[in-house]
């Protein structure tokens, strides 16, 4: 007897991962708890009567995984529909799931980081850290709507992804791509706009010779305002692309440049 | 800080460090300014904690980190320095000195948590291998403890220590570490734009960045009107419109029409 998954079943399964995607995040398997405590109810339903084949099936979900945890659903939701499937050749099947897995994660993560993880978070957090700094809380309510908003999609992948299996993911990319490249616009919009609104570069350095004083600073802003901050993250961007540069390297270089300039009078 | 202070924000830094990792709604929100708020509240001043969280925040736009990387955890150093401020009485760029350090110190405690939880998933399928189910999953969900102390440790490390005695060091500290901190803190929002373009494929859209960098520069637009602007601009895209391809082939369907109309007002 092959069990039929029902929509409960499905609506418990994302319901798991929704509460439990990233528990016990480790070096090892990083996202691999997650999984588990996803599928191993619904494995011991659809295995009910092979205790040995439930087994294997939930020790091969504790391999390496790690994604963006939103369309992460999608994937997961495709493996249950093909551990439904009883008619395929076991070995043939484990091999499949796992290669669906392995396969998906790494697009998937790059495609959900950008369009579900730093373009709206970058412009929520800016809004609020804006109104935040003017002594109001208010501005965290847009995020917060949209991080609400979310959960329905959050479940839509996960039912999408067993309802159309892989054919949905291979079809969605493509529709994907369009929309990243929209909000990856969106978001470098944003992102120079805060070049210039949230770095603070100021020089207190005046040239003066005889009677006439030139702050150097009133050089910079003639030229374009906002130019020191956005040669200085340019020069951190280039920095970043360097071998053996880590963002906390580059971190601790700033504080060290903070420290030679405003001890040297360069920098205030 | 009183006892009862502490037993807040403790559950407070387990509820946030979950929804951090899990839900991910706060995180929409502005994970550093939700603490410095909640925090300060229950410390008596959430306006300092609104100003700490704010700077904090803008110093990691994006909430860096994917992939599983360590990053500096600026919402614990919010936390930490809104308890120390609000109990000193003292404004949000005194925040700031100790709120940086306990940021970047974070990532050790980060290296520590994941290297715990490494050895929970062991035994967890050690467990599933000798059939044991329920022991599989008291471990898998033990998976929580390690990551809700993680932000715990050094706001019960401040309690031992005490608020204010804290307050007196950063009080002690000289001009050329305070005033340098202070610059390094307007400086820094600097790497996590930075760490946002490294992701964002600067090269193919690098004149998007022109553009929000002029719109803020020349006419200092608030934020959501320079969002409302590039939502117009980013939908064109979608569209299809600022595809030469397609600009080019509607340019032809259009001529085309003109000229069938032209054609009937000959007639």
């Amino acid at each position: 007897m092959s069990y039929k998954v029902t929509k409960k079943d499905v609506r418990d399964t994302w319901l798991r991962y929704f509460l439990l995607n990233q528990v016990c995040f480790n070096w090892e398997t990083m996202q691999s708890a997650g999984v588990v405590m996803t599928l191993q109810p619904i494995l011991k339903k659809i295995y009910a009567d092979d205790p040995e084949k439930y087994k294997e099936a939930v020790l091969s979900h504790y391999q390496f995984f790690n994604t963006q945890p939103f369309v992460g659903g999608t994937i997961l939701g495709a493996a249950l529909a093909m551990e439904e499937d009883q008619s395929m050749d076991w070995a043939e099947k484990r091999e499949a799931i796992a290669g669906l897995k392995t396969g998906l994660m790494g697009p998937f993560a790059g495609l959900g980081d950008s369009l579900f993880f730093i373009i709206p978070s970058t412009i929520f957090n800016a809004m609020a850290a804006y109104s935040a700094l003017k002594g109001s809380a208010m501005g965290l309510i847009p995020g917060l709507a949209f991080g609400i908003a979310l959960i329905a999609l959050r479940y839509w992948f996960v039912k999408v992804g067993y309802e159309q299996g892989t054919k949905f993911v291979s079809g969605i990319s493509g529709q994907l791509k369009s929309i990243t490249k929209a909000a990856t616009i969106l978001g470098m919009i944003v992102l120079g706009a805060l070049i210039v609104s949230v770095i603070y570069i100021y020089t207190p350095i005046t040239f003066t010779s005889g009677e006439y004083s030139t702050a150097l600073m009133d050089v910079f802003d003639g030229i374009a305002p906002g130019l020191l901050p956005m040669l200085f993250t340019l020069f951190i961007y280039w920095l970043l692309g360097r071998k053996n540069m880590t963002s906390t390297k580059a971190i601790l270089i700033v504080i060290l440049i903070a420290f030679v300039g405003y001890n040297l009078g360069i920098l205030a | 800080m009183n006892f009862l202070q502490l037993v807040l924000i403790l559950a407070y830094c387990a509820l946030y460090y979950y929804d951090y990792w899990n839900i991910m709604i706060m995180y929409y929100g502005s994970t550093p300014i939700c603490n410095g708020l909640i925090v300060g509240l229950i410390m008596g001043n959430p306006l300092v904690g609104l100003e700490i969280g704010a700077t904090l925040q803008l110093m990691q736009l994006g909430g860096v980190g994917y992939g599983g990387a360590s990053y500096p955890e600026y919402d614990v150093g919010t936390i930490i320095a809104t308890i120390v401020c609000a109990a000193a009485g003292q404004g949000a760029d005194f925040g700031l000195a100790i709120g940086l350090p306990v940021s970047l110190l974070m990532m050790q405690i980060d290296v520590l948590v994941k290297t715990v939880s490494t050895f929970m998933i062991h035994k967890a399928q050690s467990c599933t291998e000798n059939g044991n189910d329920k022991g599989a999953f008291r471990w898998l969900l033990s998976g929580l403890i390690p990551w809700s102390l993680k932000p715990m440790l050094p706001v019960l490390l401040l309690f031992i220590l005490g608020p204010e005695k804290v307050a007196d060091l950063v009080n002690m500290m000289p001009d050329f570490i305070i005033g340098a901190l202070s610059v390094a803190g307007n400086m820094l929002p600097a790497v996590g734009i930075a760490i946002l373009m490294r992701y964002m494929n600067v090269k193919e859209y690098f004149i998007y960045l022109i553009l929000g960098y002029a719109m803020m520069g020349y006419f200092n637009l608030p934020m959501i009107g320079i969002a409302l602007f590039g939502f117009v601009v980013a939908y064109l895209s979608y569209k299809g419109m600022g595809n030469p391809v397609s600009v080019a082939a509607e340019r032809n369907t259009v001529s085309e029409n003109v000229q069938i109309g032209a054609d009937e007002d000959e007639l």
